[in-house]
């Protein structure tokens, strides 16, 4: 097992609008550091040393390979790791207190109250045997104490905010009954059930036609800027991400290999971040290309991480150094992180 | 073709439903209706649309997974409905459908090579070891390691599921795929793999295509033909070279617009979409649609051919 440096936190960018001020930055409302989660007795590490910082008022983005760790970073956050998982190493505080020190009732009661995860899945997510009207009201009767009625006059409302057709009909149905789109609309929707400051979007519109994601996504940012809630949203759209967040965040194999500025998105440091960009499809109004480029070779299986840095193998641009060495998380301009020897001119 | 989901059980329904089976009854889902579309041998047909419009219930209607509640499928010009038991065999042989949602369409007791040899097994293809061989090429061509074979679905990430699923729809090298999202929990670059691997299939062995999907880019790119679903109607279906004409059907304008558009800027649609229980009289689209006039409003349009190889239903085209 290669040994890690944990992440550099950075300093988050000021919201926009706001001019920056002379005091001290407010600390960040939540705080992952060093966070790796094993499975099988340690032997396999599925989230190596990730370090990551969100502020109220901020949308970030996480991004990368499909079976990086994006869904188990997601989770440690919410303290909802799955069965066979352990944490090996690191910190989570939200609003400077640690979750782990936190007495179980108090963190049971943050979940869904301050933080609300919308999950990858919806289909998982949801109670088959439930009526979709007693899962979203139920939320307001346990959290909040709400009577039947009242529980379901709210349960209405939200449904309806996150554009389901015939919320009515809709409380009354089982999950089995609705299409990919609705499912993840009502998965949203207990999400936000309760105003969280912190929200977990999971792919949070991959199941939803272009103009109702369209509408999830100004909901979510909107939490952001008038709300100042915090908001990490892990998807595989690179498109959808400059003009949504402000940082975003970019893992292979466990590790956060690179962190920049959103709108800096389309130039990249870091050589697989690139290789996204260069296996892309072409916007619907482009030409049509012969093929699409993949980056090739294949990522790491969790269980063989040799030393060095774990994109080395398929990197076109390797240094003697990649394959003896992993890089660190450094800086390599203002607002920008890459773990990467050549970024950082070695 | 149609097809209704009518209101959950409760005597009342159920008798109301054996009554009258051929109307949609008060408060059915009418999840499809009147709806007629063909697929040709060796094209790939994708068919995009608004969530809740119907597609999927249509692929599922297409592998006969449904049946509808009027009108019939046909495969190779015989009703799917009339098979015998050595037809509807060889239809589950070349026909194969890859669901929407891959955590609840994979059996959680069995591991992911044993998935991929059901096929295999079911139909007494090959003997142990070549099942073996080909469980490890299957894996490899959707970019998952071979280790990972002994391994539970839930011991996968969201897209190492979905692209257990499509390579476990193409164990048995189907003549038809009908695929519903197969890619939309991937990264980019392993999109890119399977999308390369999917165009491999069409032109090496002919395979037939139906992609539903709302990644508008991905579903340009993989088409011959689109076609455009809303409100459990066909609004529009036209070669993919015609994209981008002035006079598409108003829905498929603003479906495009909202794809392109970025997050703040962006033209959202404005108003509900149709409730699938109590559609809108007239074309489905009319209370949404800028266009519309005192004829769309009581009168639903027919698809009417607007030139050589396009179908668009909107009385104002
Ligand atoms: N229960 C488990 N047992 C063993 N390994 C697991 C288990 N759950 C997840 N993993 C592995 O951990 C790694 C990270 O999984 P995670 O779900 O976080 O990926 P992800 O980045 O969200 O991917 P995707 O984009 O495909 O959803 C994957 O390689 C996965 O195979
Ligand atoms: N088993 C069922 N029982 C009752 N209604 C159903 C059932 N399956 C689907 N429906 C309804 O039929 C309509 C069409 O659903 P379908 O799943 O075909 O939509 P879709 O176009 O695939 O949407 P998405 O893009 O969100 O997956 C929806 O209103 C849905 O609620
Ligand atoms: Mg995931
Ligand atoms: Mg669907």
């Amino acid at each position: 097992m290669p040994e890690l440096a944990p992440d550099r936190a950075a300093p988050p960018s000021p919201p926009p609008g706001r001019e920056p001020q002379a005091s001290p930055a407010p600390p960040p409302m939540v705080e992952i550091r060093d966070l790796s989660v094993s499975f099988g007795r340690g032997r396999m590490m599925a989230v190596r040393g990730v370090g990551l910082e969100l502020s109220g008022g901020e949308v970030v983005g996480l991004v990368g390979e499909s079976g990086s760790g994006k869904s188990l970073t997601a989770l440690s956050l919410m303290g909802l790791l799955p069965h066979g998982a352990r944490q090996e190493t690191g910190t989570i505080t939200f609003k400077g207190e640690s979750l782990a020190d936190m007495p179980p009732k108090k963190r049971r009661e943050m979940c869904g109250r301050n933080m609300g995860m919308v999950f990858q899945e919806p289909l998982t997510a949801l109670n088959p045997v439930l009526t979709i009207g007693e899962q979203v009201s139920e939320i307001f009767r346990i959290r909040l104490g709400k009577s039947r009625a009242e529980a379901g006059g709210m349960a209405l409302g939200l449904l309806s905010q996150v554009g389901l057709p015939n919320p009515r009909q809709a409380m009354r149905s089982y999950p089995h009954r609705f299409s990919g789109g609705m499912r993840q609309r009502v998965v949203i929707a207990m999400a936000l059930a309760l105003d969280p400051e912190l929200v977990v979007a999971d792919e949070p519109t991959t199941a939803l036609d272009p103009t109702i994601a369209a509408q999830i996504i100004r909901l979510l940012s909107d939490m952001a800027a008038d709300r100042g809630s915090a908001v990490l949203f892990i998807t595989h759209n690179l498109r959808l991400l400059p003009g949504l967040a402000s940082r975003v965040l970019v893992m292979y194999a466990g590790l956060i290999v690179e962190q920049i500025p959103g709108g800096d998105l389309a130039d990249p440091g870091h050589p697989y971040t690139r290789g996204l960009l260069r296996a892309l499809p072409p916007a619907p109004s482009e030409r049509r290309p012969e093929r699409l480029v993949p980056i090739p070779g294949q990522p790491p299986s969790p269980g063989d991480l040799e030393a060095g840095c774990p994109f080395a193998p398929r990197c076109p641009v390797v240094l003697p150094p990649c394959r003896r060495s992993l890089p660190a998380l450094l800086e390599t301009a203002p607002g920008r992180l890459a773990r990467c020897h050549r970024c950082q001119g070695a | 073709m149609r097809k209704y989901f009518r209101p959950p059980p409760g005597l009342w329904s159920e008798i109301a439903s054996l009554w009258r089976p051929r109307t949609a009854g008060a408060g059915a889902v009418q999840a499809v209706r009147g709806l007629d579309l063909a697929v040709s041998r060796g094209e790939t047909l994708g068919l995009v649309g608004e969530s809740g419009s119907g597609k999927s219930t249509l692929g599922r209607l297409m592998c006969g997974l449904h049946a509808p509640d009027s009108g019939e499928v046909l495969f190779e010009g015989k009703n799917l409905a009339s098979f015998g038991k050595k037809e509807r065999k060889d239809f589950s042989l070349s026909v194969q459908f890859m669901f929407q949602d891959p955590a609840s369409s994979l059996n959680p007791r069995q591991t992911a090579g044993s998935a991929l040899a059901e096929g295999l097994v079911i139909h007494k293809l090959g003997g142990r070891r070549q099942r073996r061989l080909r469980t490890v090429s299957l894996m490899e061509e959707v970019g998952l390691s071979p280790d990972l074979m002994d391994r539970y679905p839930h011991q996968f990430s969201g897209g190492q599921r979905q692209r257990l699923c499509l390579a476990r729809a193409l164990s048995l090298d189907p003549a038809l795929l009908i695929a519903d999202e197969p890619a939309s929990a991937l990264d980019v670059s392993i999109q890119a793999q399977i999308i390369n691997l999917l165009a491999d299939l069409k032109a090496r062995r002919g395979l037939t295509m139906v992609l539903i999907s709302h990644d508008l880019s991905l579903v340009c790119l993989m088409s011959d033909r689109l076609a455009v679903m809303y409100g459990g109607a066909l609004m529009e279906v036209f070669p993919r070279d015609m994209l981008g004409r002035a006079d598409h059907h108003p829905y498929v304008k603003a479906l495009w617009a909202s794809a392109d558009a970025t997050t703040k800027s962006g033209l959202i649609l404005e108003g509900e979409p149709p409730d699938p229980a109590a559609p809108p009289p007239g074309c489905p689209f009319q209370p949404r649609c800028p266009e519309a006039e005192d004829i769309c409003r009581t009168e639903e349009p027919r698809p009417r051919p607007a030139e050589p190889g396009r179908l668009c239903a909107c009385h104002r085209r």
